[in-house]
C-alpha cells in the first residue's frame, strides 16, 4: 500500500463517533460557578495518586500517566473557580437546567432515558480534573440519529463535566485553567458506523448530530465548546481512539490517515510473523550504554552526554527496517516511538534504522548491538537524558513495540493540526468507574420528560424557514448561519443595527472564504466582529471593508478593527467628502458622459469605488453618483 | 444472606428475592414497555430509595431501574466467587518497625474494586507501602487497628484507650507514633491525648484526611507521609497533627495537639494553630521536618506518666444573645462538675446568668471562661460585665481554645481535681495549652 486512493469498505474501516458539546445552560454542573473564560491570578500545586483495583491492577492508562511522576499547578479565578473546582469541597446538586437540556436531546434521538441517573467518577488521572476523575452520568442509552436515509445508531447519552484547560507544562510541571473545569458537557455516543467509499461520510453524521444539538438552543457555541472522539478500527486492528478533534473539515484526514496507518500496522505485524517474533520477547533488556556512546563523534548524542545524560538502549527482535520505514507521509514507526519519548519529557528517540548518524558510525552501532544483544534481524532504540525517566520512557517504547507484533494495538492519540494524529497513551482499561459517593441517585419523574416533549425544539428545517423568513435571508444563507458557531454573535450584530443580510453574509460566507485564503480565522475574536459590527452599524466602516479588515486581525498585522482600519487608511468618508470625489470623477469624466449618456454609470461607478472602496457604502455612492449623472445629463440636454 | 442484597429495602428487595438474584450478578431485566437491559446487579446506597434496581451496564456506569418497570429479571450468570484480596505484599519486611501507625477510623487508605465500586479499607504495612509512593523510604511501619469509629463517635473512654496503647508504644521504643484519625473530632482527641500522656519521649502525630482516599487528589497519602516523617525524624516530642498546610500538596503542618482547631468544613488545610503558627512543617519534596518554634526535645522513655482517666462531668456551653439560666441550673441538676463557658468577646455572658452562675459556683462546679471568638484571649477585667463575673468566681482561662478547656477539664476531674484544684490547675499552662504571649504575625 502507498499513497494511492484506498478502498475503505475492503479494509472494514469502521467509525464511531463521540460527540461532546459543552452546553449553555448558566452555569457549571457541580456548583454555582459562572461558566465564562478567566484567567489567574491564584494557583496551587497538586499530585494525583492512582487507585489501585482490589485485584491490584491499575488501569493502564492511568498506570501510565502516574509513571510520568507529574507535579499539577491549577490558575483560577474568582467567578468561575470556587472551593468545588479545587477539590476542597463536594459536589452540588446537579444543575437541573443541564440534566434537562440532556433529556432533551435523549428525547429528539429516541433514547431511552434511565430511571435514575447515578454519577459516577470516571478515573483521568492526567490532572485534567482536580480531583484525579471526571464527575459523569448515563441520562439515555439507544436510539437513531437519521443522517441523509442512513440511519445511525445511538449507544449512549451521558452528561458530564468539562476538563480543566490546558495551559502548557514545564519540566514535569502540567498548569491547567481551572475555568473550564466543571462546565457542562454533553457527549452522544453513536454506534460505528461502516464508511463505504469516504471518510465524508463520517463528516456528514458529525455535521447532522452537531445540528440536531444546536437545534435545542441550548449548547454553547464558538471555539472549544465542542470535541468529536472518533472510535477507528480497521479489520484486524485495535479500536484508536482520536481525542478531541475540534472541526469537522479534519474529521476526514485523520480517518483517513488513521486507515493508512493501521493498514501499515497491519503489514508491519504480518512481517514481524514471518521473521518469527513473539510478542512476550519481542524486545530485550533495557541496558546503560552510555560508555559506548561516550566515544561516538561530534553530534547531539555527545553533546547530551557531555551535559551528564545517560544513553539507554534496548533490543527490537525483527524490527530492522520497520522502524523507519515511511510507506505514507507520517506513517511511521519510530515516529510513534518520539512520542512516547516526548510524553516522557525527553527530546526524542534514536534507532538503528537512522544509523548510521548522529556521531554513531558503523563500528560503534555493531557494538551497540553486540552489547544489547541485537541480532542481523534486530533493530535498536535508544534515549538520553535522566537515568531513571530514560529507562521508564525506554520501558513504554519496548511495551509498545511488543504490542505491535499482535497487530496495529487499541491505544488513545491525538489530532495534529494538518490532520494526522500522534500516539497518546494505551487505551484506558473499561473498568475505571466507580459511584460518586458524594450524591444521591437522581430520579427521573415521568412528568419532567413528559413536559421536556411536549417542549421540545422544532426540527431543524423549520427553525431555518423561520430565520430566513424572518431576516429575509436565502434558505442556504439561513441554515449555514444556524449552523455557524458564530450564530450567536449574528443575533447580536442585528440588534446593534446591522441589516441582516451583511451580518449573515459577514459570519458565514466571508468568514470562510478567508479561511480558504489560510487564514487563521480562529484568531478572529467574538470580540473583534463585535467591533466590526459596532463600526458597521454606527456607519464609521463600510461593509465593504470587512474582509479587508477581518484580514488585517487575522493575519496578526492588526489587534482590533480600530487598528486594522487606520493601518488600512479606511475610515468612513463624510458624506461632503464623498460628494467631492463624485463631483471631481464626473468634472474628469464629460466626453464619457457626452458619448454614452447614462449607459457612462457603470465606468463612472467602478472609478468612484475603486477611490472609496471600504469608506463609503455601495450603495450610497451608487445613488449619489446616478443623482449626479443624471444632473450633469440634464445640463447638456 | 444480609450482603447478598445490601442496600436494598421494601419492593426492590421482594423482586429480587422472588428472582433469586444477588448483588454481583449478572442479569437481564425485561422491561415492562419492551425490551431489555442487561447488567451487573449493584448494591444500593443505604439512603437510595427503594423502588429503583442499581445495575452496572458494559460501559461501566450504573443507572437505576424503576421497580414497576421490571417485568422479569433473568439472571445471565451468577456472581463469580470472590477472589482474594490479598495481594502478594510488595515489600515485607524483617522484625519490628520504627514507626507505629495506629488506626482509629475513617481511611487513611483505600482501594477501590471498580467492579463493584467497593472501596476497601487497607492498613497493613506492605499495603500502605505500595499505595502511598515514597512512604516505605521515610520509616518501616508497624501497624495496628486500634478501634474503627467514625470521629464524630469517639468519646473518652477512646481517648483512655489510645492514650494507654500509646504509652505502651512509647515504652516499647518506638521512634514515633502516628494516629490515624477521622478529622471532625481529631483536635479534641490531640488535646486528651495531651493531657493524658505526661513526658511523653516521643512525637505522637495525629493524621487524617479532607478528602477521601478514595479519589486519586486524596490529601491523606501526603499527610500519612507528612506524618510518618515527623514520627520519625522530628527531633521534638509531644502531641501534634500533622495536615495540609495550604490548598498545594507541598507543605504539612504540624500543629501543637493543644493549640490546634478544625476551622472549615472540607478545606485540606482545615487545621489550623489558633494564636500561634504551626509548630512544625514537613516539606513533602524534600521530606525535610523543620521547626518553626521551640519544642520539648525528644527524652528518656522512664520520664512518661500515662494518666489516662477522663471524667465525662464537664460541659461546654456556648452563649447567645437571650439565652437564660436555666439550662445553667439543669446542668448543675445533672451532677455536671465542670462548665466551660464559651462567652462572647473578651469573655462576657448576659447578665441574667449571673444568678444561676453563682448558684453552680457555690454547688462546687467549676466555671471557667474562653472565647467564642476563637483567636485571641479572655480578658475580664476590662468591662463591668466581665469584673461581675470575676467576682462571682468565674476563672479567666486565657487565650486556650474552648474544646481544649473543655477536654483539660474532663482530664483533671478524672485525676480526682477537687473545686481548689480546679481553679489553681485550669487557668495553668500545663501542656502548652496557654500562652502568654500572642505575636503580632501570627
Amino acid at each position: 500500500m502507498s499513497s494511492g486512493q484506498l478502498d475503505y469498505a475492503s479494509l472494514g474501516l469502521k467509525v464511531g463517533i463521540e460527540l461532546h458539546r459543552q452546553l449553555d445552560v448558566g452555569g457549571k454542573l457541580f456548583c454555582g460557578c459562572s461558566a465564562r473564560r478567566e484567567e489567574g491570578p491564584g494557583s496551587f500545586r497538586r499530585f494525583l495518586v492512582p487507585s489501585e483495583s482490589e485485584l491490584g491492577d491499575v488501569d493502564p492508562a492511568a498506570l501510565f500517566e502516574a509513571a510520568r511522576g507529574l507535579e499539577f499547578e491549577y490558575v483560577y479565578g474568582d467567578e468561575s473557580s470556587c472551593l468545588v473546582e479545587a477539590d476542597e469541597e463536594p459536589p452540588h446538586d446537579v444543575n437541573r437546567r443541564a440534566l434537562e437540556a440532556a433529556l432533551t436531546v435523549a428525547l429528539m434521538l429516541g433514547s431511552r432515558v434511565v430511571d435514575e441517573v447515578h454519577v459516577m467518577r470516571k478515573i483521568v488521572i492526567d490532572g485534567s480534573n482536580t480531583a484525579g476523575f471526571q464527575r459523569t452520568m448515563l441520562v439515555a442509552v439507544g436510539g437513531t440519529l437519521n443522517v441523509g436515509g442512513r440511519e445511525v445508531g445511538v449507544q449512549t447519552i451521558t452528561l458530564e463535566e468539562d476538563a480543566a484547560r490546558n495551559l502548557g507544562s514545564e519540566g514535569r510541571v502540567k498548569r491547567y485553567g481551572l475555568d473550564r473545569l466543571g462546565i457542562p458537557l454533553i457527549e452522544v455516543s453513536l454506534a460505528p458506523i461502516e464508511v463505504r467509499s469516504s471518510p465524508q461520510e463520517v463528516v456528514e453524521v458529525a455535521a447532522a448530530l452537531g445540528r440536531l444539538l444546536k437545534s435545542t438552543g441550548l449548547v454553547a457555541r464558538g471555539i472549544g465548546t465542542v470535541r468529536q472522539d472518533l472510535n477507528i478500527s480497521i479489520r484486524g486492528s485495535g479500536i484508536v481512539e482520536v481525542k478531541g478533534v475540534q472541526e469537522l473539515p479534519l474529521i476526514a484526514k485523520i480517518v483517513e490517515f488513521e486507515a493508512r496507518r493501521l493498514s501499515w500496522l497491519l503489514q508491519v505485524a504480518a512481517e514481524l510473523s514471518r521473521r518469527g517474533v513473539r510478542p512476550e520477547s519481542a524486545t530485550g533488556e533495557i541496558l546503560d550504554v552510555t560508555d559506548v556512546l561516550s566515544r561516538a563523534g561530534e553530534g547531539i548524542v555527545r553533546r547530551a552526554l557531555g551535559k551528564g545524560a545517560r544513553a539507554l538502549a534496548f533490543a527490537a527482535r525483527g524490527y530492522r527496517g520497520l522502524l523507519g520505514s515511511e510507506p505514507h507521509e507520517g506513517v511511521r514507526v519510530g515516529r510513534d516511538l518520539a512520542s512516547i519519548a516526548n510524553a516522557f519529557g525527553l527530546g526524542g528517540v534514536i534507532h538503528s534504522d537512522e544509523l548510521p548518524g548522529y556521531g554513531i558510525d558503523e563500528g560503534l552501532l555493531r557494538e551497540l548491538r553486540a552489547r544489547v544483544g541485537a541480532g542481523e534481524g534486530d533493530a535498536v532504540v535508544i534515549a538520553l537524558g535522566d537515568a531513571e525517566v530514560v529507562r521508564r520512557a525506554l520501558e513504554a517504547m519496548a511495551a509498545r513495540l511488543r504490542d505491535i507484533v499482535s497487530g496495529p494495538p487499541a491505544e488513545t492519540r491525538a489530532p495534529t493540526p494538518d490532520g494526522r494524529t500522534r500516539y497518546m497513551r494505551p487505551r484506558p482499561g473499561s473498568a475505571r468507574m466507580y459511584p460518586e459517593t458524594d450524591l444521591l441517585p437522581i430520579p427521573i419523574e415521568d412528568s419532567t420528560l413528559e413536559r421536556l416533549r411536549r417542549n421540545l425544539p422544532p426540527p431543524w428545517d423549520e427553525q431555518v424557514s423561520s430565520l430566513a423568513s424572518r431576516y429575509g435571508l436565502s434558505r442556504k444563507l439561513a441554515d449555514e448561519l444556524l449552523d455557524s458557531e458564530r450564530y450567536g454573535l449574528f443575533l447580536e450584530a442585528v440588534e446593534m443595527g446591522v441589516r441582516p443580510s451583511v451580518a449573515a453574509s459577514l459570519v458565514v460566507e466571508t468568514l470562510v472564504s478567508l479561511r480558504r485564503e489560510g487564514l487563521d480565522v480562529d484568531s478572529l475574536s467574538d470580540e473583534h466582529l463585535r467591533q466590526l459590527f459596532r463600526a458597521i452599524a454606527s456607519g464609521r466602516l463600510a461593509k465593504e471593508a470587512a474582509p479587508d479588515v477581518l484580514r488585517e486581525i487575522a493575519s496578526g498585522r492588526a489587534r482590533s478593527v480600530d487598528e486594522a482600519a487606520e493601518a488600512l487608511g479606511l475610515s468612513a468618508l463624510s458624506d461632503q467628502e464623498l460628494l467631492a470625489i463624485v463631483d471631481e470623477v464626473i468634472g474628469r469624466n464629460s466626453r464619457l458622459i457626452a458619448e454614452r449618456g447614462e449607459r457612462a454609470l457603470g465606468p463612472l461607478m467602478g472609478e468612484v469605488m475603486s477611490r472609496v472602496r471600504g469608506r463609503a457604502d455601495g450603495a450610497k455612492v451608487n445613488e449619489l453618483v446616478r443623482r449626479r449623472l443624471e444632473e450633469a445629463l440634464r445640463r447638456r440636454s | 444472606m444480609e450482603e447478598e442484597l445490601s442496600g436494598y429495602r421494601g419492593p426492590a428487595r421482594e423482586l429480587l428475592l422472588r428472582a433469586g438474584a444477588r448483588v454481583g450478578d449478572e442479569v437481564e431485566l425485561a422491561l415492562s414497555d419492551g425490551g431489555s437491559i442487561s447488567g451487573t446487579l449493584m448494591p444500593r446506597y443505604e439512603h437510595a430509595d427503594d423502588s429503583h434496581v442499581t445495575l452496572k451496564l458494559g460501559n461501566g456506569y450504573n443507572i437505576g431501574i424503576s421497580v414497576s418497570r421490571i417485568s422479569e429479571i433473568r439472571i445471565s450468570r451468577r456472581r463469580a466467587p470472590q477472589p482474594s484480596p490479598e495481594p502478594a505484599p510488595a515489600r515485607a519486611q524483617p522484625g519490628r518497625g520504627e514507626v507505629l501507625v495506629l488506626g482509629t477510623g475513617g481511611t487513611i487508605a483505600s482501594r477501590i474494586d471498580y467492579r463493584t465500586g467497593a472501596v476497601t479499607p487497607v492498613f497493613r504495612p506492605e499495603d500502605l507501602y505500595s499505595r502511598v509512593p515514597g512512604l516505605y523510604e521515610i520509616a518501616r511501619l508497624d501497624t495496628e487497628l486500634l478501634f474503627n469509629v467514625l470521629s464524630e463517635n469517639m468519646t473518652p473512654d477512646h481517648w483512655s484507650a489510645l492514650a494507654e496503647r500509646v504509652g505502651r508504644a512509647a515504652a516499647e521504643g518506638y521512634r514515633g507514633i502516628v494516629v490515624t484519625h477521622g478529622t471532625d473530632t481529631m483536635h479534641y482527641t490531640a488535646a486528651a491525648l495531651s493531657f493524658a500522656l505526661e513526658g511523653l519521649p516521643v512525637p505522637v502525630i495525629l493524621v487524617g484526611a479532607q478528602r477521601s482516599s478514595d479519589r486519586p487528589s486524596s490529601d491523606a497519602y501526603t499527610n500519612l507521609k507528612g506524618a510518618v516523617a515527623a514520627a520519625a525524624r522530628g527531633d521534638f516530642s509531644g502531641v501534634y497533627v500533622a495536615m495540609h498546610r495550604s490548598l498545594s500538596d507541598h507543605e504539612i503542618a504540624i500543629h501543637r495537639g493543644v493549640r490546634v482547631r478544625k476551622n472549615h468544613t472540607s478545606r485540606r488545610d482545615a487545621f489550623q494553630s489558633i494564636n500561634s503558627g504551626p509548630a512544625a512543617v514537613v516539606d513533602l519534596r524534600t521530606m525535610e521536618v523543620k521547626k518553626l518554634e521551640e519544642l520539648p526535645p525528644r527524652s528518656d522513655p522512664g520520664s512518661l506518666r500515662v494518666k489516662p482517666r477522663f471524667d465525662r462531668r464537664a460541659f461546654l456551653l456556648k452563649y447567645f444573645p437571650g439565652m437564660d439560666g436555666s439550662i445553667v441550673d439543669a446542668l448543675v441538676d445533672a451532677g455536671y462538675r465542670a462548665l466551660i463557658l464559651e462567652g462572647t468577646g473578651l469573655g462576657h455572658v448576659g447578665r441574667q446568668l449571673q444568678g444561676s452562675i453563682a448558684r453552680a459556683i457555690e454547688e462546687g462546679v467549676f466555671v471557667g471562661m474562653t472565647s467564642q471568638c476563637i483567636w485571641g484571649s479572655v480578658r475580664m477585667t476590662v468591662y463591668e460585665t466581665g469584673r461581675d463575673l470575676l467576682r462571682l468566681g468565674v476563672v479567666p482561662l486565657g487565650d486556650m481554645l474552648s474544646e481544649v478547656a473543655l477536654v483539660k477539664a474532663m482530664w483533671l476531674l478524672g485525676q480526682g481535681a477537687g473545686p481548689e484544684d480546679m481553679r489553681s490547675l485550669m487557668p495553668s499552662n500545663l501542656r502548652g495549652e496557654i500562652s502568654e504571649r500572642r505575636r503580632i504575625v501570627a
